[in-house]
């Protein structure tokens, strides 16, 4: 007994050395160091070929467009210091900056330009975002080493809007040549900040690039950390042990804003969530059964309750702050309509239906899906509940061929804020972002006249009606626009969050 | 032998505080969950948020979760979940169990090798990661949960009965079974196996711990009951997010799995002393 109790308190005397070293080695590391605590990892490190966020906040650490929004919205220079539309409206030509070089040391050129054009713009790749360009960009020429055109396939007027999008990125044409699609992995641009590592499912680490062309990164190290766990992130952030947590959680918010060493920026933000509807599905094929779904959902209640009112009810099937945003006729909660219309498409009560959500990617995802799959229920439908991990959820949502799910959460924020990319990846007939499969011709038949349309007016009243009409035939349950949540400590200035919901680390600073 | 066991061993039972404690709880705990809708006025699976997050009040006296749902119902109706998962998981496994040890140990030989070696490479890997690596082969869901604490609980089950069928076959009386020209499965069932019960019923009693505990475990980490199912592992798991806000979500919960861990625990260690004959003079 005497024996046992030498060796455990041995043992204790051991441990407690052993924090105490390894205290101080973690404290002896040199220069500014940001931790951020992300809910979700980044599924790819090459913002070409994904279409999450998370994923194009930490790429836009290190990439950088030609062009990109400030703050306010507005278009301002980045790799290119100007640029010009030709009077028909068939080609762009931009001005670049010189001087500039990528992380690996090789110059960035117009050849540089086109090769990343190029390369998001081959069929082959298959890359995520190839639609988003090959829509309306039909080359891209080399006019001088400074100088580069864009040919369009049509007159089209918001080239440079769409080219602020993260996937208007440009890679180095070397690395690209090193590393082909190991690229995400491994990614080299002109950014602020380069690549370190990435420890799969932990971190992943950038560091502060000393020869970047514009203002220098004042921090020497930003530390992306993954953690899923909305109260892990919170508490890393009021111990100091994270600088930025996002998001946090709605419970959190009220408390955090009281204290003293944290605070929490809550901005709108132009992102709809909603559930995702798979309408090649019987009984979804039938816009009456749509309907009758969205006027089963108390959508009002998980905007108070839930949310706790850091989101608004969705009120139009593109999210509000988007260019061309028009509100519709809400679908009020009417349980025995609901009912009603279901009995009239001859939905037997008790029918099967899954339903899968992600937990902790958008502000109060999970808890959201439940109330929803509650209020499902509540109008006959049997509905089993399936949660994912972010990474695995999107691979498997992109296996569409499989084409077995049914009800999907998932959010929506256009990169351009324009109603065009607000819409047309959602609706138009096999689009990346089309989960719920719809294919309309009428739909498609608005989409295809917005973005060809040069009148502003006309490109106003197409995206009206576009919404007007998918608002009725409701592919989706509408759910809510939701504001964004960001933990920030009071050591920290110059972190952007930005409209288009995104955080910008390129100007944070530290204080000790 | 049998026989003789069971006065003495009921008295020294009653005679252990915390076995009787353990008795009690158990019996609480099978009485809530068999009594379950008796027991609250509440449905346990319907949302009410004008209610979410509030805290104990008379109405509802362990307060309402994320989504307004009554926690004490919950945790009512979560008692069944628990107790279907931890017997059906341990009948599982007893019966596996019980199959393969008496197999391995009457007839010993290379089915004896075979059986325990394979028994041996089950035990090689943590319980619970062996309970997390069959639930994700079989997907998520109550009764794969079932069946993955069953199949791991099945190497225990056969070592025990192994041993104790080794320790009795080669006794007088099943010599004499055998010389009358019984058949080794008669022999096995009606002769052997029932001398052996005593320490397959305290492992049984103490595995159903372990099946709660890992159920709640799984269910905790999303691998378990899928909402709106009452699982306290799962409550336990969302609860936790709200920690700082309303910490009741995740404590209630946690309090009842300890609970019935304990119960079982305290139950079974009584048993165990009370039948095990050698400590017959302590």
């Amino acid at each position: 007994m005497t024996r046992n109790r030498a060796l455990a308190l041995i043992l204790i005397l051991a441990l407690a050395l052993i924090s105490v070293l390894s205290g101080c080695s973690g404290s002896g590391g040199g220069g500014k160091k940001i931790t951020f605590a992300l809910s979700v990892e980044p599924k790819k490190l090459d913002s070409q070929d994904v279409t999450d966020n998370p994923s194009y906040m930490v790429n836009a650490m290190m990439y950088e467009n030609l062009v990109t929004y400030n703050e306010k919205m507005e278009l301002v220079p980045q790799l290119a210091t100007k640029w010009e539309g030709a009077k028909d409206g068939m080609s762009w030509t931009f001005t670049l900056r010189q001087g500039v070089k990528f992380h690996d040391g090789t110059p960035f050129n117009a050849n540089a330009v086109k090769v990343s054009f190029d390369r998001i713009l081959n069929p082959d790749l298959k890359l995520a975002r190839y639609s988003l360009y090959n829509a309306f960009i039909k080359s891209v020429e080399v006019v001088n080493d400074y100088t580069v055109k864009f040919n369009m396939k049509f007159p089209f007027g918001a080239l440079p809007q769409n080219l602020a999008h993260p996937a208007g990125i440009i890679h180095s044409p070397a690395a690209l040549q090193k590393y082909g699609k190991d690229i995400a992995r491994n990614p080299v641009g002109t950014g602020p900040y380069k690549f370190k590592e990435w420890v799969s499912g932990d971190h992943i680490t950038v560091v502060k690039n000393t020869s970047y062309w514009g203002e220098k990164a004042k921090v020497d190290q930003i530390v992306v950390k993954v953690v899923p766990d909305a109260n892990s992130r919170v508490n890393m952030l009021e111990t100091g042990e994270a600088d930025v947590a996002y998001p946090v959680n709605a419970s959190d918010v009220a408390r955090l804003q009281k204290s003293d060493k944290v605070g929490v920026i809550v901005k709108p933000s132009n992102r709809i969530v909603y559930l995702g509807i798979n309408v090649t599905q019987k009984p979804f094929d039938n816009p009456k059964v749509r309907q009758a779904m969205n006027y089963a959902v108390n959508k009002k209640a998980i905007v108070d309750k839930i949310l706790l009112n850091l989101g608004e009810e969705q009120l139009s099937p593109l999210g509000p702050n988007n260019w061309g945003y028009v509100a519709q006729k809400p679908y009020e909660y009417n349980p025995d309509k609901a009912k009603q219309l279901l009995q009239e498409a001859g939905v037997k009560p008790g029918t099967k239906v899954t339903l899968w959500t992600p937990d902790g990617r958008y502000l109060m995802d999970r808890q959201v899906s439940e109330a929803v799959q509650a209020d499902l229920q509540a109008v006959g439908f049997q509905v089993e509940f399936k949660k994912w991990e972010w990474t695995t959820y999107l691979t498997e949502l992109d296996k569409l061929a499989k084409g077995n799910h049914q009800l999907f959460l998932l959010g929506w924020a256009p990169s351009t804020g324009d109603a065009d990319w607000g819409l047309r990846p959602l609706f138009q007939t096999g689009e990346t972002n089309n989960y719920a499969l719809y294919s309309n011709k009428t739909a498609d038949d608005l989409i295809k006249k917005g973005m060809s349309a040069t009148d502003e007016k006309e490109r106003l009243q197409t995206y009206a009606d576009l919404q007007k009409f998918l608002w009725e035939d409701a592919p989706m349950i509408f759910l809510y626009s939701v504001k964004q949540t960001v933990g920030v400590s009071k050591k920290v200035t110059g972190l952007v969050v930005h409209p288009l919901e995104m955080l910008y680390f390129d100007k944070i600073d530290k204080t000790k | 032998m049998v026989q003789n066991l069971v006065p003495s061993s009921l008295r020294r039972f009653a005679k252990n505080r915390k076995a009787v404690v353990g008795v009690a709880m158990v019996v609480l705990y099978v009485a809530v969950a068999l009594l379950a809708p008796a027991l609250t006025p509440y449905n346990p699976t319907k949302p009410d948020l004008n209610l979410a997050l509030q805290a104990p009040t008379l109405g509802h006296p362990l307060g309402n979760d994320e989504l307004g749902r009554d926690i004490l119902a919950r945790i009512i109706y979560g008692a069944r979940i628990s107790l279907m998962v931890g017997l059906v998981g341990t009948g599982i496994a007893l019966v596996g169990g019980v199959i393969l040890g008496s197999l391995s140990g009457y007839f010993g030989g290379w089915v004896d090798t075979v059986i325990m070696r394979a028994m041996d490479i089950m035990l090689a890997f943590p319980s619970f990661l062996l309970a997390l690596a069959i639930v994700s082969i079989l997907g998520a869901g109550l009764m794969n949960l079932m069946l993955a604490i069953g199949i791991f609980s099945i190497p225990s089950f056969s070592r025990v009965v192994r041993g104790s069928v080794l320790s009795v076959k080669n006794q007088d009386y099943v010599e004499a079974a055998r010389a009358v020209g019984l058949s080794d499965l008669r022999i096995l069932v009606a002769h052997i196996l029932p001398n052996c019960m005593a320490p397959i019923i305290v492992l049984a009693t103490m595995r159903v711990a372990t099946a709660i505990l890992t159920a709640s475990g799984l269910s905790f980490l999303g691998l378990g009951a899928q909402p709106p199912t009452p699982e306290w592992g799962a409550m336990l798991s969302n609860g936790r997010e709200y920690l700082r806000a309303a910490p009741h979500l995740a404590t209630f919960p946690g309090l009842a799995i300890m609970f019935g861990v304990l119960g079982f625990n305290l139950f079974g260690d009584g048993l165990r002393d009370a039948l095990d004959p050698r400590l017959k003079n302590r």
